[in-house]
């Protein structure tokens, strides 16, 4: 373990903070777009040696892009760096657990507020990635579209005027571009209405998963809304389908949660203040456990039950009581039964704080 | 052969994936393969998506794609083989969408609904007109040779994408 952990391991990432449009349901936007390097092999069939030259040439483009704007990056060399830190990005959401499997070339390039998260030898050359708290296409879009703007200048880009930008996958060809809303959905998941919701989604070109977990009984009743298709359609397009129906899936949460509350407010109310009582007094606790009952938790602030200050603590805390931040807090490595002793603690002083 | 993972339902669904440096074949059923979370890969993350759509392209039809498969074709540029992209789903290179496109074009058609990017272009690239317009000639090149070669049924979709190149930039 280095003496000094990096700098995103303990820091709150912007996406993690709460008080973003709709954030009653929402709880994080991100914009994607895929980019390659015209003059090197694929990331999937590169040598280790053109890997290393891409992560190169990607670093000192994103140096370049400090000089001539105002935005600063910092680049991260995943072979410099512990496992524990490289977890860390991917509970943060900043790296995808597949990066990691690529860490002998792979970086990631991150600015102050950790709003923008460039992959780098993913799957593809750069993964330029834009996070923002709440339902904030259009910000997350901006700020992707200006940082793929400045890249394009320095680097040169494998681009078709028929097939548009060339990606390792032809799934993600064209635009390469993947929106993703990530939604708390408690009300239609107790109401039952989930899974004819999936497979509806399916038909309008959206695609759904659960962030933790698969199907329908995702952990902590946490969704992910992508689009589909990414070619033959322009960036705008995109973004505003899928902006369409995800105000669509916040409409119908809102209207189960008032319907779930009609029914029957104590039933609803026993189940939130259970949830916050087992949060504010268990002595050991799963992240598993923890993610379902912050998520009634969270509902209940929602819902006007419990203080709005508990809804603001649920992302950070979704972080931070997973395995690697939890050890890189604490400054310990720990086996499973202590490190649930430990998660129950923090999240019963960050609960009681709250409210 | 019985899937890999409930080991119930017959395995329709192979996979091949390289994890640092060490390969790994997986025999699946379609469900399974579908539900790609329960599968452990050494990484524990998610099965690929990619990874399914070499089962999209068309194998053991006797199309042009079918000998470019028999035929062991490679990029030019890479090396990468028609049958890696099957197994993988993924291209290695720029050149390799050249190399494969008459396989790629129907694939396109089938995940993405459409061939032609609309999309932004990067910084010194050339406008939609003059692309629309270099397509359309390669197009109209690639349909000369397919007839050449009675592939009728390339010749035909091929004159597909060039009505909708076509329709396109009148639209």
């Amino acid at each position: 373990m280095p003496e000094v952990p990096a700098p995103f391991a303990t820091s709150v990432s912007e996406w993690m903070r709460s008080g973003g449009p709709s954030d009653d349901v929402v709880v994080s936007t991100r914009v994607r777009l895929a980019r390659n390097l015209v003059e090197y092999p694929f990331t999937p069939v590169a040598s280790p040696e053109a890997g290393k030259e891409v992560r190169d040439a990607v670093a000192q483009a994103t140096c370049e892009i400090g000089r001539v704007s105002s935005e600063g990056y910092a680049v991260y060399f995943l072979d410099e760096m512990d496992a524990v830190d490289q977890w860390i990005l991917v509970e943060k959401h900043l790296a995808s657990p597949h990066l990691l499997d690529q860490r002998a070339c792979a970086a990631v390039v991150l600015d102050d507020a950790e709003t923008v998260s460039i992959m780098v030898n993913e799957e593809d050359h750069l993964r330029i990635q834009c996070l923002f708290p709440g339902f904030d296409m259009d910000a997350a879009w901006e700020r992707a579209d200006s940082v793929d703007d400045h890249l394009s200048r320095v680097l040169d880009y494998a681009f078709d005027g028929r097939y548009g930008y060339l990606t390792a996958c032809p799934s993600n060809l064209g635009t390469g571009l993947r929106g993703s809303v990530m939604l708390h959905l408690p009300g239609l998941v107790l109401s039952g209405q989930m899974e004819q919701i999936m497979s509806g989604l399916h038909k309008v070109g959206a695609v759904v998963r659960g962030v933790y977990g698969e199907g329908s009984a995702a952990e902590g009743n946490l969704f992910q809304v992508s689009n589909r298709v990414s070619l033959g359609v322009t960036e705008a397009d995109i973004l505003y389908n899928l902006s369409a129906v995800a105000t669509e899936l916040i409409n119908r949460e809102r209207s189960a949660r008032e319907a779930l509350f009609n029914a029957d407010q104590y039933a609803l109310e026993d189940r939130v203040y259970r949830s916050y009582g087992i949060l504010a007094n268990a002595r050991k606790m799963s992240s598993e456990e923890a993610l379902g009952l912050l998520s009634m938790v969270r509902l209940g602030s929602d819902l006007g039950i419990l203080t709005p200050k508990v809804r603001a603590t649920f992302a950070e805390l979704m972080v931070r009581m997973r395995r690697a931040s939890l050890q890189r807090i604490l400054e310990e490595t720990l086996d499973a039964e202590h490190r649930d002793i430990r998660r129950a603690s923090m999240i019963r002083e960050r609960i009681q704080q709250a409210s | 052969m019985y899937c890999e993972a409930c080991g119930q339902a017959k395995a329709t669904v192979h996979i091949t994936r390289t994890i640092n440096g060490e390969t790994r074949r997986m025999h699946l059923c379609s469900s399974c393969a579908t539900e790609g979370g329960h599968l452990s890969w050494a990484s524990g993350s998610n099965l690929p998506v990619t990874s399914l759509l070499g089962g999209l392209l068309d194998m053991g039809t006797g199309s042009a794609v079918d000998r470019q498969a028999t035929g062991g074709t490679a990029c030019p540029a890479c090396g990468l083989t028609y049958r890696q992209f099957a197994e993988t789903g993924l291209l290695g290179c720029s050149t390799c969408y050249e190399t494969f496109s008459a396989a790629i074009e129907p694939l396109l058609k089938r995940i993405q609904g459409e061939t032609m990017h609309r999309g932004k272009r990067p910084a010194g690239a050339a406008t939609e007109e003059e692309d629309v317009a270099k397509t359309e000639e390669q197009l109209r090149a690639k349909l000369q040779r397919a007839i050449e070669e009675e592939d009728y049924e390339r010749a035909a979709e091929i004159r597909d994408a060039l009505r909708e190149l076509d329709g396109d930039s009148n639209a």
